[in-house]
């Protein structure tokens, strides 16, 4: 399947004064046409700047930004900002994580959507535009005679919907999504999970969701990339990474949320909470929160290598081809 | 209640409340500055006009404060000021009337001015900010608005009126052209009222820029702001329909607040120019000791200061859909 | 792209504290050059107004034949039209002003206080009442009013002008306190000691104000820049006593001999640029407080309450 979106061994190192904040190191991952690929982690794990970067958003006074992003098979570093712009929304667009300071809260919903056709000169009559608008809006179950109203006056879970309608008004290629459904009700998100699973279908965009709710990305999501600490520390397909989540921190997360269907199960918290990304434990950065922890891993970061022909990990305890045979004897487990 | 009805019903109780400050300020000052005025007009005046003044200042002892405080509004009622002393014998409401065209116009068109051109200008350094331009405007801003405004009016009137020749010293019109609609005395008019005017946009700009630019600057980081640029809505777009007009409403609010200070200084501006209008007429009647006149000014310079009010209020309610529909 | 810089919600908060932790306030004050500098500059005037005396003997006011004579070597800054020396009078004359900006911008912060903190932390029908007061002082213009009381007056001594200054001086300072009050009413640490049963003088005093501290400073400030325009102008236009010596009576001295006319810039000049100056340097402290506290604001407030809640678990 082609490619939309190719990001490769991108960092992220936020710079103040002669400090230096890794907040995404080394991430590589592609988006196929049609594919939901997800980022799991906790927040502060540098998944918020990832999907920033992406979408060309980091100012490079306060962010080095190294790695390349390929989006539709274009190198955007060598993009001038014009066609960048033109490519933004048609080629990609965001489902923000809070849908409430999202919006502008002094532009009725009618204005927001007329000032993004208008920003890619898609402006047909006003009859078209005036039909385009009706259908988008209905596409996400929101009657148009609501698109007079503006932003404090539509609840929560319409709010979302307006979030949606806008992100797919030029028919894009790749919907980011940051935290779609945090904040809204139980109910509301099954909805909106419902409403983003059926346009997908119908459209046929790819999806690149970014969720600390892992039921939420297993239901959703083709493949799922687990980042921790700025770095990707597991891949795979969401079917099996659900069923036998290798890294810890992965089975941890798992532990932590009921699925969606299926039998209720005693949840388990993960101890600790994520680290400081200015200021990181030596070795694993998940070491000092791993209950299976070993000697190693105070040592040495471990590297994402694969360990099947979809999965890659990155933890100690699941030494390559290559370390195995010094792996396991040397390093006895710590109790 | 609607934000309307709630702002209209606290300009109505601002308004009584001017009024009865206007009223109280003759009988709770000490002294007896009223005995005196009515020592000097003695004999001037006939005892007609001698008995309004008595009751205007309370100094009718035999009735009581209310029936005084009805009698007051009653006056005020039908437009009755009283008899101006520095102009005697003419009436202080026509005294007035003659000089309210002149502040109106020049304080109200400077004020504009500066207001827009201060914001424009704020937008501008916060859209650059840690720019060459902003870090020139932002220390060039606090220094020029840390003068008080007659004395930068002093100076613009030495260099430019004085030294260069290049404005008239003094007054609105040319006496050889008395004012009228006619292309030479509009000309005339308004080659008078620019020294002033620029002292008053020098004065006050500064102000402006500073609190646009702090208002804009957290707009800027705003999270629609990041949603407008990721949909690739141009930046001109971004920063005025985007930015700018979310932080214009607080800054609307402040321009509210401040006008009061503005018209006190640009009051003092119109006495270093001489320029006949409000400010100067409570110059002459502070000098003169013209009770009625300076009684009916600072009424009518607070009235006016409250419709400005009012129509910011008016303006914000229509930028803000939040204003109308909330209540809030 | 554009210049403005973003940083993606979560990861703002690790910033944030990483900034924090070099501003530990008053340390961070003192090493806030444009907040020093401001300081220095006002202080210095402090010093003039006390050391007058002996920084430039003599009687300010005294008449000499050396009428309107530019800078030159003895006199520094020129003679006025009465042949005082500007430089003596302006160094005396920051006596008038400062003792007047000072005092009546203390008064009218201790009035905002009352009103503003006061007003938000009773509530109800008090607020109501205090808040309706604070909004309509604030649209009555202040200077014309000052004007109408100090006529009445008839040339008002120092105590008139600091009372009546201060009457108009308070309310956008009680506006400001008020909502800062609210908010902090509602925080979990104010909610927690009203709870804990400490008197309501307590928690104003161990609660309230600690954290209002630096908005009280940065009005305080304020109130003094205002008071000093104030002064400078009723002294300009002969309400004050005209035979003192300050920096608005030399403006209005100046003004009533032409000084302009007659080319007498020298007379104009130091006294505004001496308001200027202090104008100025208050600005930058209060810019520098604004710059410094205003995370730090947050900050103080959350650890706080993080310390109570230690304290309660």
């Amino acid at each position: 399947m082609k490619e939309i979106l190719g990001v490769e061994h991108l960092s992220v190192t936020y710079t103040d004064g002669n400090r230096r904040i890794p907040a995404v190191n080394d991430v590589s991952f592609t988006v196929d046409e049609g594919e939901i690929i997800a980022i799991a982690g906790e927040s502060g794990c540098g998944k918020s700047t990832l999907i920033t970067a992406i979408l060309q958003l980091l100012s490079p006074d306060i962010a080095d930004i190294t790695g390349s992003i390929r989006l539709n098979g274009q190198d955007l570093a060598s993009v001038d900002p014009e066609l960048l712009r033109r490519m933004r929304w048609t080629d990609i667009s965001l489902v923000p994580q809070s849908a409430m300071n999202a919006l502008n809260p002094i532009m009725s919903i009618e204005e927001q959507m007329k000032r993004i056709m208008a920003a890619h000169g898609t402006m047909p009559t006003t009859r078209d535009l005036d039909k385009r608008i009706d259908e988008t809006l209905v596409m996400v179950n929101i009657q148009p005679r609501y698109k007079k109203l503006y932003p404090f006056e539509l609840s929560g879970g319409m709010r979302q919907r307006v979030a949606i309608a806008l992100a797919l008004m030029l028919h894009p290629k790749l919907v980011v999504m940051d935290e779609p459904t945090t904040g809204l009700d139980v109910i509301v998100q099954r909805g909106i999970l419902m409403e983003i699973r059926r346009l997908q279908k119908e459209l046929g965009f790819a999806v690149c969701l970014v969720s600390h709710d892992m039921s939420l990305l297993i239901e959703l999501a083709h493949t799922i990339y687990v980042m921790y600490a700025g770095r990707v520390i597991e891949s795979g397909p969401s079917r099996e990474i659900y069923r036998t989540p290798k890294h810890p921190y992965t089975q941890g997360l798992i532990a932590c949320f009921p699925p969606l269907q299926g039998s209720r199960k005693v949840l388990e918290g993960i101890p600790g909470s994520p680290p400081d990304l200015g200021q990181l434990p030596p070795g694993c950065a998940f070491q000092p929160r791993c209950t299976q922890c070993l000697d190693i891993c105070l040592a040495e970061i471990p590297v994402l290598e694969k360990v099947s022909s979809s999965r890659a990990v990155a933890c100690h305890l699941y030494p390559s081809q290559l370390t195995s045979n010094t792996g396991e004897s040397t390093y006895d487990r710590i109790s | 209640m609607t934000y309307l009805r709630r702002r209209l019903l606290f300009y109505l109780i601002a308004f009584w409340a001017s009024i009865t400050l206007n009223f109280l300020i003759p009988r709770l000052m000490p002294g007896n500055a009223a005995e005196d005025l009515m020592m000097r007009m003695h004999g001037k005046v006939s005892p007609y006009a001698l008995k309004a003044l008595e009751s205007e200042f309370g100094l009718a002892q035999h009735t009581s404060l209310l029936t005084q405080y009805g009698q007051y509004l009653v006056a005020l009622a039908h437009g009755n000021f009283g008899v101006s002393i520095t102009y005697f014998p003419t009436p202080v409401i026509v005294v007035i009337e003659q000089a309210l065209p002149w502040t109106l116009g020049l304080i109200g068109v400077a004020t504009v001015i500066s207001f827009a051109l201060g914001t424009l200008i704020g937008i501008w350094v916060a859209w650059h900010r840690a720019s060459r331009w902003d870090r020139f405007t932002v220390p060039a801003a606090m220094f020029t608005s840390a003068f008080p405004y007659f004395w930068l009016a002093l100076i613009f009137l030495y260099v430019f009126g004085f030294l260069f020749h290049w404005f008239p010293l003094a007054q609105a019109y040319s006496s050889s052209l008395p004012p009228a609609l006619t292309v030479p005395s509009i000309i005339d008019i308004v080659y008078h009222a620019i020294l002033p005017a620029f002292t008053i946009v020098i004065a006050s700009l500064g102000g402006w820029i500073l609190s646009m630019r702090n208002n804009m600057i957290p707009s800027l980081q705003e999270d629609y702001i990041q949603l407008a640029r990721a949909a690739g809505i141009k930046d001109r777009i971004i920063m005025y329909q985007y930015a700018a007009r979310n932080a214009l409403l607080p800054n609307l609010t402040g321009f509210a607040m401040a006008l009061g200070f503005i018209v006190a200084g640009a009051i003092l501006t119109e006495i270093v120019f001489s320029y006949p209008g409000l400010g100067f007429l409570l110059f002459q009647a502070a000098s003169n000791q013209d009770y009625p006149l300076l009684q009916a000014l600072l009424l009518i310079i607070s009235v006016a200061v409250l419709l400005a009010n009012l129509i910011v209020d008016l303006l914000y309610g229509r930028l803000d859909p939040r204003a109308n529909r909330s209540g809030g | 792209m554009t210049e403005t810089t973003d940083i993606p919600g979560n990861d703002l908060e690790l910033l944030r504290t990483m900034r924090s932790r070099n501003n530990q306030s008053w340390h961070a004050f003192i090493r806030n050059r444009t907040g020093m500098t401001g300081m220095l500059i006002f202080l210095l005037f402090v010093a003039l107004a006390i050391l007058a005396p002996w920084i430039a003997p003599g009687n300010p006011s005294a008449i000499t034949m050396n009428i309107l004579i530019p800078p030159n070597s003895h006199y520094l800054l020129g003679t006025t039209a009465e042949g005082q020396s500007v430089l003596m009078q302006t160094i005396w004359g920051t006596r008038s002003t400062l003792l007047v900006g000072l005092s009546a911008g203390a008064l009218a912060t201790l009035l905002s206080i009352i009103i503003g903190v006061g007003g938000a932390y009773s509530g109800g029908l008090v607020d109501d009442v205090a808040t309706l007061f604070s909004n309509i002082f604030i649209v009555i213009p202040g200077i014309p009013l000052m004007i109408v009381l100090t006529t009445y007056l008839h040339h008002a001594g120092v105590g008139a002008m600091i009372l009546v200054i201060a009457f108009t001086g308070w309310p956008f300072g009680a506006r400001v306190l008020r909502s800062q009050t609210l908010s902090l009413r509602s925080r979990d640490f104010v909610r927690a000691a009203r709870l804990s049963g400490e008197g309501t003088w307590g928690v104003v005093r161990r609660e309230l104000f600690p954290n209002m501290l630096s908005l009280i400073i940065a009005n305080l400030l304020g109130t003094i820049m205002y008071a000093i325009g104030a002064e400078v102008s009723l002294q300009f236009l002969g309400l004050g006593n005209i035979n003192t010596v300050s920096w608005g009576t030399m403006l209005y001295w100046a003004s009533n001999y032409q000084a302009l006319l007659n080319g007498a810039w020298w007379w104009i000049i130091p006294p505004g640029v001496c308001i200027g100056l202090i104008g100025g340097a208050l600005a930058l402290v209060n810019r520098s407080i604004d710059e410094i506290s205003n995370p730090q604001l947050a900050m103080s407030g959350r650890s706080k309450k993080r310390r109570l809640r230690r304290k309660l678990a």
